[in-house]
């Protein structure tokens, strides 16, 4: 497994642990290729990896990868769509270091689109993690 | 009459013997030669000439020497495992002055050590800066 894969797995390992009702996956699908009885769906990928040298750190470098974990429900309420968001960012934070494979992470942003006209809601959030190597 | 090189040759190979068997990096000035592999131990050494002291009988040569020891984390997770560890014995011998004193080159130690540390990343250092006379 990658290492971006190994970190994006660990992550949904934990949305899972928060809500056990999610399904999830690895990639990114259109909502019309989300079976019905799969939701609340949520689908983890890589928004953006970057690396930088540390100063005075003999070619140690910190590696940064922010993994989106983008949440599909149809039907719920706002106020459920957001408990989830908290509880995955609770599950995340009860163990920051993902069991060893990353140095720290933090939910750097969340972001909520609702349609009125639709059930169907999205919520992003990206979940920032480090390492030095 | 021992010289500048002759002190650098016997500090490197002192503390080729510490804990961790630390090896020499291939420059003592820069940091962006060589990556530490995960557990490794190394050192960079600089030997400066500082002047010198006379008494009645003798003129002495008294240089600085600046020692970075350097070690990258096997688990940077238990950094303690090397901070309490293999890291307090180096350094009390880096502090000891019959440490220094036992080098052929070395007639006295003129300060007491004074030691820094710092932990950037996964590597874990500290470095000592000696005044030394050495041997005339």
């Amino acid at each position: 497994v990658s290492e971006w894969g190994q970190v994006i797995d660990a992550v949904l390992a934990k949305v899972v642990a928060a809500d056990s009702a999610v399904t999830t996956r690895r990639g990114l699908v259109g909502l019309s290729l989300i079976p019905s009885d799969q939701y609340p769906h949520a689908m983890g990928y890589v928004l953006q990896a970057t690396s930088e040298l540390l100063s005075g750190g003999y070619l140690q470098e910190t590696r940064r990868l922010e993994v989106v974990v983008l949440f599909v429900s149809n039907g719920e309420s706002q106020e459920a769509v957001y408990q989830r968001f908290d509880a995955v960012r609770e599950a995340l934070y009860a163990d920051r270091t993902l069991g060893g494979l990353v140095r720290r992470l933090f939910v750097s942003d969340g972001l909520p689109l609702e349609d009125e006209a639709s059930a169907v809601m999205t919520l992003r959030l990206v979940c920032t993690c480090e390492k030095v190597v | 009459v021992a010289t500048l090189l002759d002190l650098d040759n016997q500090v490197a190979a002192a503390v080729a013997l510490w804990a961790g068997a630390p090896t020499r990096l291939d420059s003592d000035y820069l940091d962006e030669h060589e990556a530490i592999p995960a557990g490794g131990s190394r050192f960079q050494l600089r030997v400066n000439a500082v002047g010198k002291l006379s008494d009645s009988n003798e003129f002495y040569q008294v240089a600085i020497v600046d020692l970075v020891s350097l070690h990258r984390l096997a688990d940077p997770v238990d950094e303690r495992a090397y901070t309490r560890g293999a890291m307090q014995t180096n350094l009390a011998l880096a502090t000891s002055l019959s440490w220094w004193r036992a080098l052929a080159a070395v007639y006295a130690v003129e300060e007491p050590p004074s030691v820094e540390t710092e932990r950037v990343g996964n590597v874990v250092f500290f470095s000592v800066e000696a005044r030394l006379r050495l041997a005339p």
